[in-house]
């Protein structure tokens, strides 16, 4: 049993009415006020290794440049499967806001901030719900590292290569076919190492195929070879 | 007209009496006691030897039959009693309905003729007159109470019994007796009276003068056998315990002939009803047989409503947390009682006073339970009741308790008092033997409450509060108990329930600009469509304004390319449109393109075709996995000036 | 579609549900919804139900090809929340019209909120004469209506201004107050001082009738009639500054006079939203119609919230 904070929906209209945080630069959550806005849910079969999660994001925030774009995008690529690792909860507790607000806001505020302070809408990575999977980032990790397991082979190559490409995770974790593993880890396998621009069209293509075949009845194997006809195609017409 | 409530409510005395004493009076083994109750309809040669068995007719002078003394009965004006009457004038001698209740693993009717303290005596000892409140609280003994004489239309009813233990070696069993409880009356000539106690038994002289009736019948040889079995009355077997015989089997106040199929539900449902704790520990098997032979064992289906409570009593060793945990489950909380301390005048070995609870099951309801209430359509098996139980396992009432759910969840309840707190085969506590004894004590005739007012005998039993601590089990203090789990606690941040009517006004503004207008403004003669052909997108249309006095108007239409979500991904261009009226004009924006109509034109037909999507590709089935051909919608909007503003 | 696509082809029933092989339930088929969120703690919970493909699916393949067709019947699973998406098969290939049993059984470690399911019947191989056929395995030819799993408690959208409880006895909070309204933002509330046990017993208490639930009822009238005015003030004032509302609520506000007696009775019978607008607008910036508004806005108030009649309920039933 693992009890599992959460941040009531009072603790997240506090952040959105207040004034300096996290709009100005250097400003804290509220935490002392926080904390009496946090429930707790008491969850069989989940751990949180706070000790390995701390390490860890300690440790990226030193060796990424956090300055640099390419850098973000590598630490993404690097902490997503140790987020996954470390916060082994069922997905129906990781669907729930209130423990990605409680993370953010009360466990790794300064990482969000730094992550995050070139972006204009820093408020939505520390809020943010699963509806969108772009927004809150330790959510965006873990969920981005989930849909992209390989549960087989007990490897994560597939969420190195997704985060490792800012335009391709933004677009799989924007697209509803990420729900669908074998989808999710094919446009991992097989784009990682297009060019931003053909994978939104590509990508495009893809959903637009989707409004006459049926996603759920094709293999992993299937829709990459649907991509790759469509890379060909998209790469001969330019 | 008593309401057909009340006479339900008569039905259920009579199953709760004679389940509670068939109960009483188990043998101490693991097995269940067995109550059937028998319904047999007589007629033709039957009833005429069942008659004459009963002495329903015959001599005359002295009177010695039944009939005689039934008929002076009911001029009684005093003891008026209307079902008798009835009887008598609608009774023709072709059919008569009786119903035993056979109880079995049960010690019988032990005891001496004259020893009112055991099972026989208190059956035949004097009830006839005013029973007080004190009479026969606390007894558990005997079918001491004229509920089953209630029962028959001509108030007669025979015991036959296969006792535990005999006193002398000539009493061999069955032991038979038959008793009549009718108003006194008198005889013609005035000269003798006859008071309400009529007997069935063995016409022994001395006896008879001993104990001012006759003494029962022990079986010498066949005969009383074969009489039992004449009166209904025959056992299942050899083992021990009573078969009692209904003569006449009505409703109080109700027609003279109910159905025994109803009967039989109605007999299940009172059974679980109230005697589900029993059953559910399988120390009770009730059944009901029909005339038809049909034989139904009471389970739950016979009233669902009990379900709920029998899941809550069901964890009472098992749970331990005090607080709910959603739908469907249980917590186990208590509520205090003191014990006054017993009068020593009164009793030899008085217990002291004893501080002590009692045990409070609470389950909040789920979907099911409701569906369950629903099916059992009893007010007492619904929501937000508390069935209160002691060590007899029958459950003594329910009490509503919806004022607490007012602010909080749906539940149900038991209260488990006394020896019942106790787990199967465990001694009770010393605090559980005397819960048990002061509720026992409380208790009217009926066992259905527990009343501290106004009950002499219990003051006469202790010395101290009395009618607070009775009163705590079904008022304040049981509430108090059940609110403490019940009642969720708010929370900062909570929303406050049902306030969404004070100003509804979060949703914006609903009319915005876009449907302002209101409603459409095109009549279409064929509802403009798109369809698939040789690689290019089809389309076409047929309509004008609703509206005849209009100004200029046009229509623009779009190919919109849709995708998984059934969202506009982008837009296919129109390469060629077709107006098949007159007088219209084509101006190309985009991939889309416009109409225009002057406002004498009333009406156009159009058709056109989009580029084509395949080019360059070939391969249609290529086409489809690149996301060329896909699902797509024909988007067509009309714009019509009014006159006004022309 | 581009090709012969059969729309309600396929009739979808659930004919009920039992959790953990135990307790059953009945589903809503109004809403065609599988309520499941009032039955406590489950782990697993099975549907069953059937699917029934229709004649119409002659239509979708070229005669040569069937009956029976080289399609499979499956039941598309999505559930939103926790990113899962997955086809539970009811029938392999090949199929005909007819009759198909199905039985799913969901984890519930694994949903959270609503999970869809749609029936879909997939070609599982190409199609020798192609259009305007599908020509492609993979694409679905049939479809049908869709049956909703709910979980959890649906969290409704509700319309109505948000009443929340919140510890007074915090910082920054009026400690003695028993309300507190919080309305410079687009997210307004009312605040209920949770340290007040009593007001919250009746607040919490349902909408039956006794003592609490009158004194509810009365208890909302109040906060009501401070409420509005607070909000026609605050929304005019907007209104006088900028010339129009500015936040959502602000225009609820405003159709919400327009379409009440509130309107009505501040202005005329057929004051609609632009007529409003300008209104308040005028009357709240200038001095002398202002107070002659704030007495208008008192009266309009009470009738609105019915606050008489509820306080004269109120004492005839609970008047010792």
């Amino acid at each position: 049993m693992t009890t599992i904070h959460v941040l009531a929906d009072s603790g997240q209209d506090l952040v959105k009415s207040h004034d300096s945080f996290p709009a100005e630069e250097d400003s804290e959550p509220p935490a002392d006020e926080l904390e009496n806005h946090l429930r707790t849910l008491e969850v069989d079969e989940a751990t949180i290794d706070y000790d390995r999660l701390d390490e860890a994001i300690e440790a990226s925030m030193t060796v990424f440049d956090l300055g640099r774009r390419r850098q973000r995008t590598a630490m993404d690529s690097n902490l997503a499967p140790i987020v996954h690792q470390c916060i082994d909860v069922p997905p129906r507790v990781a669907a729930v806001p209130g423990m990605w607000h409680y993370l953010t806001l009360l466990r790794y505020p300064d990482f969000i901030t730094s992550r995050w302070s070139q972006d204009d809408d820093l408020q939505e990575k520390f809020l943010g719900t699963q509806k969108d999977l772009y927004s809150n980032h330790l959510a965006r990790l873990w969920w981005g590292a989930h849909l992209t397991y390989d549960e087989e082979e007990d490897h994560y190559l597939a969420t190195h290569r997704l985060f490792n490409k800012q335009r391709l995770v933004n677009y799989v974790l924007d697209s509803s076919f990420r729900r669908y593993r074998p989808a999710a880890i094919a446009f991992a396998e097989e784009l990682w190492d297009e060019s931003g621009k053909n994978i939104t069209s590509i990508a495009k293509r893809f959903n637009n195929s989707l409004s006459t075949t049926q996603l759920e009845s094709r293999s992993k194997d299937q829709i990459r070879d649907q991509l790759g006809k469509i890379r060909n195609y998209v790469e001969n017409t330019n | 007209m008593p309401t057909e409530k009340a006479l339900d409510s008569e039905l259920e005395t009579f199953v709760r009496e004679v389940l509670q004493n068939a109960n009483d009076q188990g043998l101490p083994n693991d097995d269940p006691v067995k109550v059937t109750f028998e319904f047999n309809r007589l007629t033709g040669d039957d009833l005429d030897e069942y008659l004459e068995a009963l002495q329903w007719t015959g001599q005359a002078d002295p009177p010695a039959n039944l009939e005689w003394h039934v008929e002076r009965a009911i001029e009684n004006e005093q003891a008026r009693d209307p079902g008798l009457r009835r009887f008598v004038d609608s009774f023709e001698g072709d059919e008569l309905l009786v119903l035993t209740v056979h109880d079995e693993n049960t010690t019988g009717l032990v005891g001496e003729e004259d020893d009112s303290s055991q099972p026989y005596g208190a059956l035949v000892k004097d009830f006839g007159g005013s029973e007080k409140l004190d009479s026969s609280s606390g007894g558990s003994h005997g079918v001491g109470k004229t509920v089953l004489w209630a029962f028959s239309s001509i108030s007669t009813v025979i015991f036959n019994s296969g006792p535990r233990e005999t006193i002398s070696a000539d009493e061999e069993p069955p032991r038979l007796i038959g008793r009549s409880i009718l108003p006194a009356h008198d005889h013609e000539d005035a000269n003798r009276t006859y008071t309400n106690h009529g007997w069935f038994g063995y016409a022994d002289d001395s006896e008879i003068d001993r104990l001012g009736r006759p003494p029962s019948l022990w079986d010498g040889g066949n005969a009383v056998s074969e009489l039992a079995d004449t009166l209904q009355v025959d056992r299942p077997s050899n083992e021990t315990g009573t078969s009692i015989g209904v003569v006449g089997f009505r409703i109080p106040g109700e027609d003279m002939h109910p159905e025994p199929e109803d009967l039989s539900e109605q007999f299940r449902h009172a059974a679980v009803k109230h005697f589900w704790p029993a059953i559910s520990r399988g120390d009770l098997d009730v059944r009901v047989r029909t005339p038809d032979g049909d034989e139904e064992v009471a389970n739950w289906n016979d009233a669902p409503g009990v379900r709920p409570f029998v899941e809550c009593y069901s964890q009472l060793f098992e749970v331990e947390t005090d607080e709910l945990e959603g739908p469907g489950s249980v917590a186990k909380t208590t509520v205090d009682i003191t014990v006054p301390e017993e009068n020593e005048g009164v009793l030899d070995a008085p217990d002291p006073e004893y501080e002590t609870t009692v045990d409070l099951l609470i389950r909040q309801l789920n979907p099911t339970d409701t569906e369950e209430f629903d099916e059992s359509d009893d007010r007492d098996l619904s929501r937000n009741r508390v069935a209160r139980l002691r060590g007899a396992q029958m459950i003594v009432d329910y009490v509503d308790k919806s004022s607490v759910a007012d602010r909080g969840d749906d539940f149900v309840a038991v209260l488990v008092c006394g020896e019942a707190q106790s787990p199967n085969g465990d001694t009770p506590t010393p605090e559980q033997r005397a819960v048990e004894k002061f509720l026992k004590r409380s208790e009217p005739t009926q066992h259905d409450d527990w009343q501290g007012s106004k009950n002499d005998y219990l003051k006469k039993h202790y010395r101290g509060t009395i009618v607070k601590e009775i009163a705590a089990l079904e008022g304040e203090r049981l509430e108090r108990a059940l609110a403490e789990v019940v009642q969720e606690d708010v929370e900062s941040g909570d929303g406050v329930p049902d306030m969404d009517d004070v100003a509804p006004i979060m949703g914006g503004r609903t009319n915005d600009d876009e449907s302002k207008g209101g409603g459409p403004v095109m009549d279409w003669e064929e509802e403009p469509g798109t369809w698939f052909d040789d690689g290019n997108w089809m389309f076409y249309g047929k309509g004008g304004p609703i509206d005849e006095d209009h100004g200029p108007w046009s229509v623009t239409i779009t190919i919109d390319r849709l995708d998984v979500d059934e969202s506009s991904s982008d837009s296919i261009p129109v390469q060629s449109v077709k107006p098949l009226s007159p007088g219209v004009g084509i101006v190309q924006n985009g991939d889309s393109v416009t109409l225009d109509v002057d406002e004498s034109i009333h009406e156009i037909e159009f058709e056109g075709s989009s580029e084509k999507v395949v080019d360059g590709i070939g391969d249609v089935r290529e086409a489809f996995e690149i996301g060329a051909i896909t699902e797509a919608r024909l988007d067509v909007s009309a714009e019509i000036e009014t006159e006004d503003d022309s | 579609m581009p090709y012969h696509y059969a729309d309600g082809c396929l009739q979808f029933g659930i004919n009920g549900f039992s959790f953990d092989g135990g307790d059953a339930g009945s589903p809503d088929y109004d809403d065609r919804t599988i309520p499941l969120y009032d039955y406590g703690d489950w782990s697993e919970v099975t549907l069953e139900g059937d699917v029934t493909i229709g004649n119409s699916v002659e239509r979708v393949f070229p005669d040569d090809e069937g009956p029976p067709f080289p399609a499979e019947l499956i039941v598309i699973v999505d559930a939103e929340e926790t990113q899962l998406r997955f086809e539970k098969n009811v029938a392999d290939p090949p199929v005909s019209e007819g009759s198909y049993d199905v039985e799913l059984t969901l984890d519930r470690s694994l949903l959270r909120g609503d999970v869809v399911m749609t029936p879909r019947l997939v070609r599982t191989e190409p199609c020798r004469k192609g259009l305007p056929y599908a020509p492609n395995d993979g694409m679905r030819v049939a479809g049908g209506e869709s049956w909703t799993v709910v979980v959890d408690h649906p969290t409704k959208d509700s319309d109505g201004f948000p009443f929340v409880y919140r510890d007074f006895s915090q910082d920054g909070m009026p400690s003695e107050d028993l309300v507190h309204s919080f309305s410079k933002t687009p997210n307004p509330k009312m605040m209920i001082n949770d340290q007040n046990e009593n007001v919250v017993d009746v607040l919490q208490s349902g909408n039956t009738y006794g003592f609490r639930p009158n004194m509810k009822r009365l208890l909302k009238a109040d906060f009501g009639v401070s409420l509005w005015i607070q909000l026609v003030v605050l929304t005019g004032t907007t209104i006088a500054e900028a010339g129009e509302p500015e936040f959502d609520w602000q225009e609820g506000v405003v159709e919400e006079i327009s379409e009440s007696e509130l309107g009505t009775h501040l202005f005329d019978e057929n004051a609609d939203y632009e007529a409003v607008v300008s209104e308040l607008g005028d009357r709240i910036s200038d001095p002398s119609k202002l107070r002659e508004l704030i007495t208008d806005l008192c009266e309009a108030v009470q009738l609105y919230q019915g606050y008489a009649e509820d306080l004269d309920y109120f004492i005839q039933e609970h008047s010792p």
